[in-house]
């Protein structure tokens, strides 16, 4: 072996002419060979082997060498770069990358950039954050990390055998390290990198820069359009995958060209809603009869779009039809409160509904669920999970208003009879308006005499005008209201007449001294305004009713207004105390006294609000209507500008009892969530938050809350699809053809499919 | 480095590679053999981080003394490790000026293909590579360093022919020997080699380049 070597040294030192010439000698000593001794004769055979094998090998050096020296020319072909792989040991790919850096270009072959002009001059990189220390002599031959990381990946590959003994091995294909996802990014800031330095230093390879440029960019092009096409391929998977998701796709955007619509056109939007339920409920079985009878009342929804400007005649009519339906008027408060929609449910339909009562006794899961979501959600649901800039629409198409009314009902446990006799008891405690206001008036005595108590007690030698202000002030009745009432009230009493009268006169038996007339212009004002007279009713009955106070959970403002109100006034009027107003109610005696007296509609008017109000509130769980109550705030306005917000105070009872009901929902939805999230791969922890907050903008009632397990499942599992709105690990999950065909086989035993599931989700969807 | 240790260095190279070609026969002048530092800063620039001198101003051409045809050129790179494409372009340099010698200074030292280059080259072209290190001190005067003697083919003939011998019969000095490398031996010189001796004075011997 040592021969062997010195030889093959030899041949190296000579070069590759000598070894030409070796090559004739060789032919000659086989000439020779033929003529010589026999034992001669195989020394020279075995020596011409040996000189053909140490010749190959120098061949394979050479070609070794030639490969390198290629390689260290922009640019490198890749198919090139592949196959020389087995040409090359390590050693000869070391030798590329250093030669390659040492012109100054990025030592991976295919890599067309220049190196960065200023190299770094340490040989260790020191990481604070890891606390390690890197060798980086290596890594100085590249442009980037990810020419190193491929460049190792690639001699990796190569092997570590000698050239010259690579005949008998079966050359196994090199690949080389794709420029894939993140290391996209990488390959862009190379190419960016390199056409900068490209256009700074211009050398001689300008043309082979630019050409290598081009060819990177294709190849950024043809690897952007792979996964252009490999992001389709998943997307048609997708909708192959789950029918769910294509509908909910189309659904999503007809129920957004839905809401983009103004409330101005309210009605055709209505229409609309209604057609895409429609659609929804045809894709349903049609096995369903009361489905079907359900979709036979959504032809005929009536629906009455109101504009500021109608807004009395209107609430007067609706007001009317609400006596006729008894509560029969669903109204939802618009996002903004300026425009108003109402929607009355004719009589005709409700017969009709009565009629599908029976089926919907015995009820199937889905539509237990169906009717507990409608009741569910509320306009804190929408903006909930669509974000609070959206103007939600809340009108339900007939149909679900249908499945509300029965529920709601059925939660109070009485028929229309019982309705009647509610409002009928309504009338005799709290003293409608149509009735006389004698009850009112008595009230209004009372706090009137004891104001006027404390006037005289307080203010002896006062002006007229000074006991008028304390009157005000006294009395409690801090409401803006009571101004301009109080002012109407003035009149009255110049006139002498109208209906009202009965109840100055009572006052004037009380009367004392000179604040009297004062007083008495609180007594009416507090008849006039509605939130006085409100709370002078709800002071009657707050003792008695106390216990049924209904848990609201979707109380709005002017509710909550109301409520404080309730609380407060009477002890306030009682005690005198508490001075609400102040000097601004000063305006009072300023302002004009030719404001003509309030006629019989308008206070009639109101009263059929209040009576609307105590019927719900018996009922409890309804929304107040916000268009009525705004409507009575125009009017007030009309009269006096000055208007002043009244103090809030949260309603403790209800909110006890929502937190109450919540915690009771969700309780059992966790009971149940781990058997459905085990199969979608999802844990509870996922949405929990959402969950709970999703679940604090419903309108629950101890009603609605009761489920059997098999509906507390659909539930659940509608809860999530709704949830995935806003959880994206939700919808992720949801797009995995594995969850259809869970959600398939889960859903087999109540005999319902995916659509049914996407038209039980669709309930808390916008439009 | 601060220039000065810079210039230094590269006056000591250049001095010890001026006494390599004079040593090796070719013609330099008493004036650039004993060159001072103050001098060599005259000539060349004492900045050499500016570019003055930069290494390459530093390139040597030399014609030897028997024959002025054949010329040596001395290389000094700028890049602290060379590689293909540096000895190509000196190769080119050499085609155009028609040298067939040069002696390539490194500073750090040469890829392993570049010095497979050296050795294609090498029937034409001779190029011989030493680093800065080893020509910051001239060690043929190194006191432990005999005298070498190149022998010309002549005086070898000669010498085998006196004392009988074939050639394989001598001594042998490796080509990678220090002071082989510094006279430039090829295969097949024979160096005289002249040592001190107490007994004799003086003793002769002489070894075959491999």
């Amino acid at each position: 072996m040592a021969e062997e070597e010195t030889f093959a040294n030899f041949l190296q030192a000579t070069g590759g002419e000598n070894a030409k010439q070796k090559k004739k000698t060789g032919g000659e000593s086989e000439e020779d060979r033929k003529s010589a001794h026999k034992s001669k004769l195989q020394k020279e055979q075995s020596k011409a082997e040996l000189e053909a094998a140490i010749r190959k090998r120098v061949d394979c050096e050479e070609k070794a060498f030639r490969v390198v020296e290629r390689l260290l020319d922009n640019p490198v072909d890749t198919d090139f770069f592949v196959n020389c792989a087995q040409y090359i040991e390590p050693s000869h790919y070391a030798d590329v990358l250093v030669e390659r850096s040492i012109v100054g270009q990025c030592g991976y072959p295919v890599c067309s950039n220049k190196l960065p002009k200023t190299k770094p001059k340490q040989q260790y990189h020191i990481d604070t954050r890891h606390n390690k220390v890197y060798d980086i002599t290596e890594r100085k031959n590249f442009c980037s990390n990810w020419c190193y990381k491929a460049s190792q990946f690639y001699k990796n590959q190569l092997f570590t055998s000698p050239v010259w003994a690579r005949d008998k091995e079966k050359p196994v294909p090199v690949r080389l390290l794709q420029m894939e996802g993140s290391s996209e990014v990488t390959s862009e800031s190379c190419s960016s990198q390199g056409d900068h330095q490209g256009s700074t230093g211009k050398e001689d390879s300008t043309e082979e820069n630019l050409q290598t440029t081009q060819v990177h960019l294709k190849q950024e092009c043809t690897e952007d359009s792979t996964t252009l096409e490999h992001t389709k391929e998943t997307d048609d998977s997708g909708e192959s995958s789950g029918q769910g998701a294509e509908v909910k796709f189309s659904k999503l955007s007809l129920s957004d060209s839905v809401v983009k619509h103004d409330n101005g056109v309210g009605k055709e939007d209505r229409e609309d809603a209604s057609e895409t339920y429609d659609k929804t409920m045809a894709d349903r079985d049609s096995s369903k009869e009361d489905i079907l009878d359900v979709e036979k009342k959504v032809s005929q929804p009536k629906t009455v779009t109101v504009n500021e400007g109608q807004e009395e005649e209107n609430q007067t009519m609706t007001e009317g039809r609400q006596e006729d339906t008894s509560g029969g008027v669903e109204k939802i408060p618009s996002g903004e409160g300026e425009d108003v929609v109402l929607q009355t449910a004719p009589a005709a339909v409700v017969q009709t509904r009565h009629d599908t009562a029976a089926p919907m006794t015995q009820v199937s899961v889905a539509q237990t669920v169906f009717k507990s979501l409608m009741e569910w959600r509320t306009e804190m649901t929408f903006k909930f999970l669509y974000g609070g800039h959206v103007e939600v629409n809340l009108v339900l198409p007939e149909v679900l208003r249908f499945t509300t009314q029965e529920e709601l009902r059925a939660a109070a446990g009485t028929t229309q009879e019982q309705d009647a006799s509610l409002q009928h008891h309504d009338n005799q405690h709290h003293g409608n308006q149509h009735h006389d206001n004698q009850h009112h008036g008595n009230q209004h005595h009372d706090n009137q005499h004891h104001g006027n108590q404390h006037q005289g007690n307080q203010h002896h030698g006062n002006q007229q005008h000074g006991n008028q202000q304390h009157g005000n002030q006294q009395h409690g009745n801090q409401q803006h209201g009571n101004q301009h009432h109080g002012n109407k009230h003035h009149d009255n009493q110049h006139h002498g007449n109208q209906h009202h009268g009965n109840h100055i006169h009572g006052n004037k038996h009380h009367g004392n001294n000179t604040s009297q007339q004062m007083a008495d212009e609180n007594v009416v004002k507090a008849e006039h305004s509605k939130k006085v007279r409100f709370q002078e009713d709800q002071k009657d009955f707050t003792q008695p009713l106390s216990i049924c106070i209904p848990e609201d959970p979707c109380q709005n403002d002017e509710e909550v207004q109301l409520g404080s109100l309730q609380g407060k006034d009477p002890k306030e009027s009682q005690d005198g105390h508490v001075y609400q107003g102040g000097p601004d109610l000063d305006p009072c005696d300023t302002g004009p006294a030719t404001r003509p007296l309030p006629d019989l509609a308008t206070l009639r008017r109101d009263a059929a609000l209040f009576q609307m109000r105590v019927q719900e509130f018996y009922r409890g769980g309804t929304q107040l209507p916000v268009s009525q109550e705004e409507g009575l705030e125009v009017t007030e306005k009309r009269i006096e500008d000055d208007d002043e917000h009244p103090v809030i105070l949260p309603p403790v009872d209800s909110q006890a009892q929502r937190a109450l009901q919540q915690k009771i929902l969700l309780d059992r939805l966790n009971r149940v969530f781990p058997s459905v999230l085990a199969p979608l791969r999802l844990s509870v922890r996922d949405f929990s938050t959402e969950l709970n907050l999703l679940v604090k903008t419903f309108r629950l009632t101890s009603d609605n809350i009761v489920f059997r397990p098999a509906e507390l499942k659909l539930l659940a599992v509608v809860l999530i699809h709704i949830l995935a709105t806003k959880v994206q690990v939700i919808m992720q999950s949801l797009y995995c053809p594995e969850t259809a065909q869970f959600l398939t086989s889960l859903l087999r035993p109540w005999r319902l499919d995916l659509q049914d599931l996407d038209a039980l989700v669709s309930v808390m969807r916008l439009g | 480095m601060d220039d000065e240790q810079e210039t230094y260095k590269l006056w000591r190279i250049r001095k010890t590679i001026m006494q390599l070609c004079h040593d090796r026969g070719y013609l330099v002048t008493q004036d650039e053999l004993d060159q001072r530092l103050d001098q060599f800063k005259d000539q060349f620039g004492d900045k050499p981080s500016e570019g003055k001198p930069a290494r390459k101003d530093l390139v040597v051409l030399v014609a030897h003394n028997d024959d002025p045809t054949d010329q040596m050129f001395v290389f000094f790179a700028d890049e602290p490790k060379i590689g293909i494409k540096t000895i190509k372009m000196y190769c080119q340099r050499m085609q155009e000026e028609n040298i067939s010698r040069a002696i390539i200074v490194v500073q750090m030292g040469m890829t392993p293909s570049a010095k497979q280059a050296l050795v294609d080259m090498a029937p034409k072209y001779i190029l011989e590579q030493f680093l800065e290190s080893e020509l910051l001190i001239n060690i043929t005067e190194h006191q432990l360093v005999p005298e070498h003697v190149v022998m010309t083919p002549e005086e070898k003939a000669e010498l085998l022919a006196r004392y009988r011998l074939k050639e394989h019969q001598l001594p042998r000095i490796q080509a990678g020997d220090p002071v082989a490398r510094y006279f430039g031996l090829k295969r097949g010189q024979v160096v005289k080699i002249i040592r001190p001796s107490e007994t004799a004075g003086r003793y002769i011997s002489y070894r075959l380049c491999l």
